[in-house]
Protein backbone atom coordinates (compact mmCIF):
# COMPACT_ATOMS: atom_id res chain seq x y z
CA UNK A 1 0.00 0.00 0.00
CA UNK A 2 3.02 2.43 1.08
CA UNK A 3 3.59 2.62 -3.11
CA UNK A 4 0.55 4.10 -3.20
CA UNK A 5 1.02 7.23 -0.82
CA UNK A 6 2.31 9.63 -3.48
CA UNK A 7 -0.04 8.52 -6.36
CA UNK A 8 -1.10 12.17 -6.95
CA UNK A 9 -0.85 15.38 -6.15
CA UNK A 10 -3.15 16.87 -3.60
CA UNK A 11 -0.43 17.85 -1.13
CA UNK A 12 0.31 21.19 -0.68
CA UNK A 13 4.52 20.22 -0.36
CA UNK A 14 3.70 18.33 -4.11
CA UNK A 15 1.72 20.70 -5.40
CA UNK A 16 4.14 23.62 -4.16
CA UNK A 17 7.02 21.48 -5.59
CA UNK A 18 5.80 21.12 -9.01
CA UNK A 19 4.86 24.90 -9.14
CA UNK A 20 8.58 25.67 -8.10
CA UNK A 21 10.10 23.69 -10.42
CA UNK A 22 7.67 23.99 -13.46
CA UNK A 23 6.05 27.42 -13.68
CA UNK A 24 9.23 29.28 -14.52
CA UNK A 25 9.57 26.25 -17.78
CA UNK A 26 6.10 26.42 -18.26
CA UNK A 27 5.50 30.53 -18.52
CA UNK A 28 8.74 30.56 -21.17
CA UNK A 29 7.48 27.85 -23.19
CA UNK A 30 4.24 29.50 -23.81
CA UNK A 31 6.58 32.88 -24.71
CA UNK A 32 8.67 30.49 -27.10
CA UNK A 33 5.17 29.66 -28.78
CA UNK A 34 4.51 33.17 -28.98
CA UNK A 35 2.41 34.26 -26.29
CA UNK A 36 2.73 37.76 -24.48
CA UNK A 37 4.29 37.83 -21.06
CA UNK A 38 1.10 38.62 -18.69
CA UNK A 39 -0.82 36.29 -20.72
CA UNK A 40 1.99 33.08 -19.82
CA UNK A 41 1.46 33.98 -16.51
CA UNK A 42 -1.69 34.03 -16.43
CA UNK A 43 -2.02 30.44 -18.65
CA UNK A 44 0.40 29.00 -15.96
CA UNK A 45 -2.13 29.96 -12.89
CA UNK A 46 -4.95 28.44 -15.26
CA UNK A 47 -2.75 25.30 -15.58
CA UNK A 48 -2.15 25.26 -12.26
CA UNK A 49 -5.72 25.78 -10.94
CA UNK A 50 -7.00 22.87 -13.21
CA UNK A 51 -4.01 20.82 -11.81
CA UNK A 52 -5.07 21.68 -7.93
CA UNK A 53 -9.04 21.25 -9.16
CA UNK A 54 -8.11 17.56 -10.42
CA UNK A 55 -5.09 16.45 -8.12
CA UNK A 56 -6.45 13.45 -6.98
CA UNK A 57 -6.70 12.55 -10.77
CA UNK A 58 -3.10 13.29 -11.95
CA UNK A 59 -0.56 10.89 -10.57
CA UNK A 60 3.02 13.00 -10.29
CA UNK A 61 5.04 11.61 -12.75
CA UNK A 62 2.44 13.05 -15.22
CA UNK A 63 1.96 16.08 -13.88
CA UNK A 64 4.26 17.52 -16.32
CA UNK A 65 3.04 17.21 -19.32
CA UNK A 66 -0.23 17.13 -17.89
CA UNK A 67 -0.01 21.40 -17.12
CA UNK A 68 2.20 21.62 -20.62
CA UNK A 69 -0.44 19.72 -22.47
CA UNK A 70 -3.30 22.36 -20.65
CA UNK A 71 -1.71 25.35 -21.07
CA UNK A 72 -0.91 24.37 -24.73
CA UNK A 73 -4.60 24.25 -25.41
CA UNK A 74 -5.85 27.39 -23.80
CA UNK A 75 -2.85 29.33 -25.51
CA UNK A 76 -4.11 27.42 -29.11
CA UNK A 77 -7.44 29.01 -28.23
CA UNK A 78 -6.28 32.62 -27.47
CA UNK A 79 -5.46 35.15 -30.46
CA UNK A 80 -2.15 36.94 -30.17
CA UNK A 81 0.59 35.10 -30.98
CA UNK A 82 3.43 37.54 -30.89
CA UNK A 83 7.66 37.20 -32.26
CA UNK A 84 9.33 35.83 -29.61
CA UNK A 85 11.28 38.53 -28.06
CA UNK A 86 14.48 37.22 -26.25
CA UNK A 87 17.68 38.93 -24.69
CA UNK A 88 21.19 37.86 -23.99
CA UNK A 89 21.90 38.04 -20.44
CA UNK A 90 24.88 39.01 -20.95
CA UNK A 91 23.91 42.14 -22.23
CA UNK A 92 27.33 44.07 -22.70
CA UNK A 93 29.63 43.01 -25.13
CA UNK A 94 33.31 43.08 -24.92
CA UNK A 95 34.49 45.70 -26.76
CA UNK A 96 35.33 44.39 -30.70
CA UNK A 97 34.38 40.93 -30.05
CA UNK A 98 34.35 39.08 -33.39
CA UNK A 99 32.67 35.95 -34.38
CA UNK A 100 35.16 34.37 -36.67
CA UNK A 101 34.58 30.95 -38.60
CA UNK A 102 35.13 29.81 -42.14
CA UNK A 103 31.68 31.05 -42.42
CA UNK A 104 30.16 34.06 -40.57
CA UNK A 105 32.49 36.58 -40.50
CA UNK A 106 30.84 39.27 -38.40
CA UNK A 107 31.02 41.54 -35.22
CA UNK A 108 29.21 40.06 -32.14
CA UNK A 109 26.56 42.55 -31.56
CA UNK A 110 25.68 42.06 -35.61
CA UNK A 111 26.05 38.03 -34.82
CA UNK A 112 23.21 38.19 -31.88
CA UNK A 113 21.06 40.73 -33.69
CA UNK A 114 20.84 37.93 -36.38
CA UNK A 115 20.67 35.07 -34.14
CA UNK A 116 17.55 36.59 -32.42
CA UNK A 117 15.90 37.08 -35.71
CA UNK A 118 16.61 33.84 -36.74
CA UNK A 119 15.30 31.94 -33.47
CA UNK A 120 12.37 34.14 -34.04
CA UNK A 121 11.77 32.50 -37.59
CA UNK A 122 12.46 29.21 -36.84
CA UNK A 123 8.95 27.04 -37.52
CA UNK A 124 7.28 26.51 -33.95
CA UNK A 125 7.84 23.48 -33.35
CA UNK A 126 11.53 23.86 -33.53
CA UNK A 127 11.58 26.94 -31.79
CA UNK A 128 9.92 25.80 -28.40
CA UNK A 129 12.15 22.90 -28.20
CA UNK A 130 15.28 24.60 -28.93
CA UNK A 131 14.61 27.41 -26.56
CA UNK A 132 13.74 24.27 -23.60
CA UNK A 133 16.51 23.21 -23.94
CA UNK A 134 19.27 26.95 -24.38
CA UNK A 135 17.23 28.71 -22.16
CA UNK A 136 15.17 26.28 -19.37
CA UNK A 137 18.61 24.06 -19.82
CA UNK A 138 15.66 20.80 -20.22
CA UNK A 139 17.92 17.71 -20.74
CA UNK A 140 15.86 16.22 -24.79
CA UNK A 141 14.26 13.78 -21.87
CA UNK A 142 12.32 16.22 -19.44
CA UNK A 143 11.40 18.05 -22.96
CA UNK A 144 9.94 14.78 -25.16
CA UNK A 145 8.40 14.11 -21.57
CA UNK A 146 6.57 17.58 -21.30
CA UNK A 147 5.68 17.83 -24.97
CA UNK A 148 4.74 13.99 -24.99
CA UNK A 149 6.80 12.92 -27.92
CA UNK A 150 9.81 10.60 -28.28
CA UNK A 151 13.47 11.53 -27.28
CA UNK A 152 14.68 10.95 -31.04
CA UNK A 153 12.22 13.54 -32.22
CA UNK A 154 13.68 15.95 -29.90
CA UNK A 155 17.30 15.29 -31.44
CA UNK A 156 15.63 15.44 -34.75
CA UNK A 157 14.32 18.87 -33.98
CA UNK A 158 17.05 20.13 -32.46
CA UNK A 159 19.10 19.50 -35.23
CA UNK A 160 16.96 20.84 -38.08
CA UNK A 161 16.69 23.94 -35.77
CA UNK A 162 20.65 24.44 -35.16
CA UNK A 163 20.59 23.66 -39.29
CA UNK A 164 17.85 26.37 -39.78
CA UNK A 165 19.92 29.09 -38.01
CA UNK A 166 23.18 28.27 -39.62
CA UNK A 167 21.95 29.03 -42.89
CA UNK A 168 19.52 31.99 -41.85
CA UNK A 169 22.69 33.77 -40.46
CA UNK A 170 24.62 33.22 -43.35
CA UNK A 171 21.91 33.83 -45.74
CA UNK A 172 21.16 37.34 -43.65
CA UNK A 173 24.05 38.98 -45.11
CA UNK B 1 30.10 28.40 -50.11
CA UNK B 2 30.95 24.43 -50.89
CA UNK B 3 27.94 22.67 -49.07
CA UNK B 4 30.18 19.89 -47.09
CA UNK B 5 27.73 16.68 -47.25
CA UNK B 6 25.54 17.40 -44.29
CA UNK B 7 25.22 15.97 -40.90
CA UNK B 8 21.62 14.25 -40.30
CA UNK B 9 19.61 16.20 -37.86
CA UNK B 10 19.39 13.36 -35.18
CA UNK B 11 23.42 13.24 -35.36
CA UNK B 12 23.38 17.25 -35.39
CA UNK B 13 20.54 17.17 -32.40
CA UNK B 14 22.60 14.46 -29.97
CA UNK B 15 25.91 15.94 -30.64
CA UNK B 16 24.76 19.78 -28.92
CA UNK B 17 23.42 17.57 -26.29
CA UNK B 18 27.07 16.07 -25.98
CA UNK B 19 25.94 12.37 -26.61
CA UNK B 20 28.07 11.57 -29.89
CA UNK B 21 30.47 8.63 -29.79
CA UNK B 22 33.88 9.63 -30.04
CA UNK B 23 34.22 8.96 -33.69
CA UNK B 24 31.29 10.54 -34.45
CA UNK B 25 32.10 13.67 -32.55
CA UNK B 26 35.62 13.53 -34.25
CA UNK B 27 34.22 13.63 -37.99
CA UNK B 28 31.52 16.43 -36.90
CA UNK B 29 34.72 18.49 -35.72
CA UNK B 30 36.36 18.42 -39.07
CA UNK B 31 33.86 19.91 -40.86
CA UNK B 32 33.02 23.65 -42.27
CA UNK B 33 30.03 24.21 -40.31
CA UNK B 34 31.19 22.65 -37.11
CA UNK B 35 32.27 25.96 -35.98
CA UNK B 36 29.48 27.69 -36.67
CA UNK B 37 26.98 24.91 -34.83
CA UNK B 38 29.47 26.06 -31.82
CA UNK B 39 28.79 29.95 -31.74
CA UNK B 40 25.33 29.35 -32.17
CA UNK B 41 25.29 26.91 -29.32
CA UNK B 42 27.17 28.98 -27.29
CA UNK B 43 25.09 32.12 -27.81
CA UNK B 44 21.98 30.79 -27.66
CA UNK B 45 22.82 29.21 -24.11
CA UNK B 46 23.45 32.66 -23.35
CA UNK B 47 19.54 33.90 -24.34
CA UNK B 48 16.52 35.09 -21.39
CA UNK B 49 13.32 35.61 -21.26
CA UNK B 50 11.68 38.41 -18.70
CA UNK B 51 12.41 37.32 -15.51
CA UNK B 52 9.44 35.32 -13.09
CA UNK B 53 9.57 35.54 -9.67
CA UNK B 54 8.02 32.20 -8.15
CA UNK B 55 7.52 32.82 -5.15
CA UNK B 56 5.48 35.80 -6.00
CA UNK B 57 3.38 33.84 -8.81
CA UNK B 58 2.58 30.97 -6.41
CA UNK B 59 1.16 33.29 -3.95
CA UNK B 60 -1.31 34.91 -6.72
CA UNK B 61 -1.80 31.13 -7.49
CA UNK B 62 -3.18 31.02 -3.89
CA UNK B 63 -5.64 33.60 -3.98
CA UNK B 64 -6.85 32.84 -7.18
CA UNK B 65 -7.32 28.79 -5.88
CA UNK B 66 -9.26 30.45 -2.87
CA UNK B 67 -11.86 31.80 -4.70
CA UNK B 68 -12.50 28.91 -7.41
CA UNK B 69 -15.18 30.56 -9.82
CA UNK B 70 -16.54 26.89 -10.95
CA UNK B 71 -17.29 26.45 -7.17
CA UNK B 72 -21.10 26.30 -6.99
CA UNK B 73 -22.88 28.59 -4.67
CA UNK B 74 -25.80 27.32 -3.73
CA UNK B 75 -28.20 27.68 -0.71
CA UNK B 76 -28.50 24.88 1.91
CA UNK B 77 -32.07 23.21 1.09
CA UNK B 78 -34.59 24.40 3.11
CA UNK B 79 -35.39 20.68 5.27
CA UNK B 80 -31.36 20.19 5.47
CA UNK B 81 -30.58 23.43 7.27
CA UNK B 82 -33.21 23.46 9.71
CA UNK B 83 -31.84 19.98 10.41
CA UNK B 84 -28.63 21.17 11.03
CA UNK B 85 -29.48 24.57 12.40
CA UNK B 86 -31.18 22.31 15.20
CA UNK B 87 -27.82 20.13 15.81
CA UNK B 88 -26.37 23.08 16.27
CA UNK B 89 -28.02 24.56 18.52
CA UNK B 90 -28.16 21.44 20.95
CA UNK B 91 -24.39 21.26 20.32
CA UNK B 92 -22.78 24.72 20.36
CA UNK B 93 -25.85 26.86 21.32
CA UNK B 94 -26.41 29.98 19.69
CA UNK B 95 -23.28 31.10 18.74
CA UNK B 96 -23.58 29.36 15.19
CA UNK B 97 -25.09 32.86 13.67
CA UNK B 98 -23.00 31.59 10.38
CA UNK B 99 -25.47 28.66 9.95
CA UNK B 100 -28.32 30.46 11.45
CA UNK B 101 -28.02 33.58 9.49
CA UNK B 102 -30.60 34.79 7.17
CA UNK B 103 -30.74 33.45 3.81
CA UNK B 104 -28.46 36.69 2.59
CA UNK B 105 -25.87 35.30 3.88
CA UNK B 106 -24.41 32.69 0.75
CA UNK B 107 -23.00 29.99 1.69
CA UNK B 108 -19.93 28.21 -0.44
CA UNK B 109 -20.77 24.72 -0.93
CA UNK B 110 -18.39 22.16 -2.57
CA UNK B 111 -19.37 18.55 -3.40
CA UNK B 112 -17.69 16.18 -4.81
CA UNK B 113 -19.73 12.95 -6.90
CA UNK B 114 -19.12 9.28 -6.61
CA UNK B 115 -15.55 8.49 -7.86
CA UNK B 116 -14.07 12.05 -7.35
CA UNK B 117 -11.93 14.04 -5.22
CA UNK B 118 -11.00 17.94 -4.37
CA UNK B 119 -8.71 20.30 -2.88
CA UNK B 120 -10.67 23.24 -1.43
CA UNK B 121 -8.68 25.88 -0.11
CA UNK B 122 -10.44 28.16 2.82
CA UNK B 123 -10.45 31.95 2.85
CA UNK B 124 -7.12 31.44 5.29
CA UNK B 125 -5.39 28.85 3.21
CA UNK B 126 -6.38 26.20 5.93
CA UNK B 127 -7.21 23.24 3.27
CA UNK B 128 -9.52 20.67 2.91
CA UNK B 129 -8.90 17.36 0.73
CA UNK B 130 -12.64 15.93 0.34
CA UNK B 131 -13.19 12.25 -0.40
CA UNK B 132 -15.95 10.67 -2.70
CA UNK B 133 -19.50 11.32 -2.41
CA UNK B 134 -18.53 14.28 0.10
CA UNK B 135 -19.56 17.86 0.56
CA UNK B 136 -18.48 20.33 2.64
CA UNK B 137 -20.43 24.27 3.35
CA UNK B 138 -18.58 26.98 4.42
CA UNK B 139 -19.54 30.72 4.59
CA UNK B 140 -16.47 33.31 3.37
CA UNK B 141 -18.25 36.11 4.53
CA UNK B 142 -18.55 35.04 8.33
CA UNK B 143 -14.85 33.43 7.89
CA UNK B 144 -13.03 35.77 9.55
CA UNK B 145 -15.55 35.45 13.00
CA UNK B 146 -16.35 32.30 12.76
CA UNK B 147 -14.41 29.03 10.86
CA UNK B 148 -17.30 26.54 10.64
CA UNK B 149 -17.44 24.29 7.97
CA UNK B 150 -19.97 22.00 7.58
CA UNK B 151 -19.27 18.09 6.27
CA UNK B 152 -21.32 15.77 4.94
CA UNK B 153 -18.76 12.29 4.34
CA UNK B 154 -15.39 12.40 4.88
CA UNK B 155 -12.42 15.16 4.72
CA UNK B 156 -8.81 15.59 5.42
CA UNK B 157 -8.35 19.32 6.99
CA UNK B 158 -4.90 21.07 7.37
CA UNK B 159 -5.88 23.86 9.55
CA UNK B 160 -3.80 27.17 9.61
CA UNK B 161 -2.56 28.53 13.20
CA UNK B 162 -6.07 30.93 14.34
CA UNK B 163 -9.32 31.05 16.18
CA UNK B 164 -11.08 28.38 16.65
CA UNK B 165 -11.93 26.06 13.62
CA UNK B 166 -14.62 23.72 14.04
CA UNK B 167 -15.97 21.26 11.83
CA UNK B 168 -19.99 20.23 12.36
CA UNK B 169 -21.42 16.86 10.84
CA UNK B 170 -25.01 15.02 11.48
CA UNK B 171 -23.46 13.80 14.29
CA UNK B 172 -21.43 15.85 16.47
CA UNK B 173 -18.56 18.58 15.81
CA UNK B 174 -14.70 18.79 16.19
CA UNK B 175 -12.95 21.84 16.56
CA UNK B 176 -9.33 22.86 16.81
CA UNK B 177 -6.91 25.31 17.03
CA UNK B 178 -4.60 24.48 14.06
CA UNK B 179 -3.88 20.55 13.22
CA UNK B 180 -4.14 18.35 10.28
CA UNK B 181 -7.32 15.78 11.08
CA UNK B 182 -9.45 13.43 8.79
CA UNK B 183 -13.52 13.12 9.81
CA UNK B 184 -15.49 10.99 8.60
CA UNK B 185 -19.55 10.91 8.58
CA UNK B 186 -21.32 8.32 6.95
CA UNK B 187 -24.46 6.42 7.77
CA UNK B 188 -24.63 6.32 11.44
CA UNK B 189 -20.56 5.98 11.72
CA UNK B 190 -18.34 8.91 12.31
CA UNK B 191 -14.64 8.71 12.52
CA UNK B 192 -12.56 11.15 13.78
CA UNK B 193 -8.23 11.14 13.19
CA UNK B 194 -5.97 13.86 14.53
CA UNK B 195 -2.65 13.48 12.96
CA UNK B 196 -1.20 16.90 14.61
CA UNK B 197 -2.04 19.25 16.81
CA UNK B 198 -5.05 18.72 19.10
CA UNK B 199 -8.72 18.47 18.37
CA UNK B 200 -11.78 18.53 20.57
CA UNK B 201 -14.55 15.69 19.24
CA UNK B 202 -18.19 16.64 20.99
CA UNK B 203 -21.08 14.23 19.67
CA UNK B 204 -24.76 15.01 19.84
CA UNK B 205 -25.33 13.95 23.63
CA UNK B 206 -22.04 16.55 24.52
CA UNK B 207 -20.06 14.17 25.71
CA UNK B 208 -16.62 15.17 24.88
CA UNK B 209 -12.94 13.89 24.41
CA UNK B 210 -9.67 15.66 23.25
CA UNK B 211 -7.62 13.88 20.56
CA UNK B 212 -3.58 14.43 20.38
CA UNK B 213 -1.84 13.15 17.38
CA UNK B 214 -1.84 9.83 16.66
CA UNK B 215 -5.44 9.26 18.25
CA UNK B 216 -9.19 8.33 16.97
CA UNK B 217 -12.64 8.49 17.98
CA UNK B 218 -15.28 6.94 16.93
CA UNK B 219 -19.63 7.96 17.69
CA UNK B 220 -21.93 5.37 16.56
CA UNK B 221 -24.96 7.56 16.13
CA UNK B 222 -23.78 10.25 17.72
CA UNK B 223 -22.80 8.90 20.49
CA UNK B 224 -18.98 8.47 21.18
CA UNK B 225 -17.54 4.75 22.15
CA UNK B 226 -14.28 4.00 23.32
CA UNK B 227 -13.62 0.53 21.34
CA UNK B 228 -11.78 1.76 18.14
CA UNK B 229 -8.06 2.14 17.83
CA UNK B 230 -7.03 1.99 14.64
CA UNK B 231 -3.65 1.68 13.19
CA UNK B 232 -2.62 5.57 12.10
CA UNK B 233 -0.45 6.52 9.36
CA UNK B 234 0.57 10.14 8.71
CA UNK B 235 -2.45 10.74 6.06
CA UNK B 236 -5.97 9.10 6.65
CA UNK B 237 -6.14 5.83 4.04
CA UNK B 238 -8.29 7.31 1.14
CA UNK B 239 -5.58 9.72 0.61
CA UNK B 240 -2.97 6.61 0.41
CA UNK B 241 -5.12 5.32 -2.04
CA UNK B 242 -7.01 2.67 0.11
CA UNK B 243 -10.37 2.52 2.52
CA UNK B 244 -10.09 0.61 5.51
CA UNK B 245 -12.40 -0.81 7.78
CA UNK B 246 -12.11 -2.09 11.37
CA UNK B 247 -15.52 -4.03 11.89
CA UNK B 248 -17.48 -1.24 10.19
CA UNK B 249 -21.46 -2.35 9.18
CA UNK B 250 -20.53 -4.26 5.96
CA UNK B 251 -23.45 -1.86 4.14
CA UNK B 252 -21.30 1.26 4.87
CA UNK B 253 -18.53 -0.84 3.03
CA UNK B 254 -20.35 -1.32 0.41
CA UNK B 255 -21.84 2.44 0.11
CA UNK B 256 -17.72 3.34 0.09
CA UNK B 257 -17.15 1.37 -2.47
CA UNK B 258 -19.48 2.45 -4.64
CA UNK B 259 -18.39 6.36 -3.95
CA UNK B 260 -14.69 5.22 -4.77
CA UNK B 261 -15.76 3.66 -7.83
CA UNK B 262 -19.04 5.09 -8.86
CA UNK B 263 -20.67 2.21 -9.80
CA UNK B 264 -23.76 0.61 -8.39
CA UNK B 265 -23.97 -2.72 -6.16
CA UNK B 266 -26.94 -4.27 -5.71
CA UNK B 267 -27.26 -6.86 -2.82
CA UNK B 268 -29.77 -8.89 -2.95
CA UNK B 269 -29.60 -10.39 0.79
CA UNK B 270 -29.83 -9.06 4.32
CA UNK B 271 -26.02 -7.87 5.68
CA UNK B 272 -27.65 -5.20 8.08
CA UNK B 273 -25.63 -7.26 10.98
CA UNK B 274 -22.62 -8.04 8.94
CA UNK B 275 -19.21 -6.59 10.25
CA UNK B 276 -16.40 -6.30 8.04
CA UNK B 277 -12.97 -5.97 8.96
CA UNK B 278 -10.39 -5.24 6.03
CA UNK B 279 -9.17 -3.14 2.88
CA UNK B 280 -10.09 -2.34 -0.04
CA UNK B 281 -7.69 -0.70 -2.93
CA UNK B 282 -9.39 2.38 -5.12
CA UNK B 283 -7.07 1.69 -8.04
CA UNK B 284 -8.38 -2.15 -8.81
CA UNK B 285 -12.38 -2.91 -9.09
CA UNK B 286 -11.85 -6.60 -9.05
CA UNK B 287 -9.49 -6.68 -6.27
CA UNK B 288 -11.52 -4.87 -4.27
CA UNK B 289 -14.46 -6.94 -4.78
CA UNK B 290 -12.61 -9.95 -3.71
CA UNK B 291 -11.08 -8.71 -0.32
CA UNK B 292 -14.43 -7.75 0.97
CA UNK B 293 -16.86 -10.12 -0.48
CA UNK B 294 -14.70 -13.03 -0.15
CA UNK B 295 -13.94 -13.01 3.50
CA UNK B 296 -17.63 -12.66 3.53
CA UNK B 297 -18.23 -15.24 1.99
CA UNK B 298 -21.06 -13.73 -0.29
CA UNK B 299 -21.17 -14.44 -4.67
CA UNK B 300 -20.76 -11.33 -6.25
CA UNK B 301 -21.30 -10.88 -9.81
CA UNK B 302 -20.30 -7.93 -12.22
CA UNK B 303 -22.79 -7.55 -14.65
CA UNK B 304 -20.71 -4.63 -16.06
CA UNK B 305 -18.39 -1.82 -15.41
CA UNK B 306 -20.72 -0.08 -13.62
CA UNK B 307 -23.05 -2.70 -11.75
CA UNK B 308 -22.10 -5.83 -9.29
CA UNK B 309 -24.70 -7.92 -7.70
CA UNK B 310 -24.28 -9.80 -4.33
CA UNK B 311 -26.11 -12.48 -3.63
Amino acid sequence: MKEQEENNVCAEETYRGLFTQLAKPLRNYLIYRGSEEGQADDLVQDAFIKLWENCGKVIPSKAKSYLYTIASNAFKNEMAHLKVRLKFVNANPKANTSIETPEFKMEEEEFKVRLEAAIADLPETQREVFLMNRIDKMTYNEIAEALGVSVKAIEKRMGKALKTLRSKIKELK
Amino acid sequence: MAEEKDISDELLGRWLAGELTDDERIEFEQSEAFQSYQVIAEYSEQLEVGSFDTDAAYERLKEKRNAPPKAKIIGMPRSRFLAVAASILVLIGVGSLFFLGDSEVENTTVSVSKGERKNVTLPDNSTVALNANSSIVYNKGTWKEKRNVKLDGEAHFTVKKGKRFKVTTKHGTVEVLGTQFNVLDRNDRTEVICYTGKVRVTDSKGKSTILTKGMAARMNKGSLTDDWEPEIKDKPDWQLGYSSFNNVPLQDVVDELEAQYDITVNVNIDISARLYRGFFPHDNLDSALALIFGPMQLKYTKQSDAMVVVE
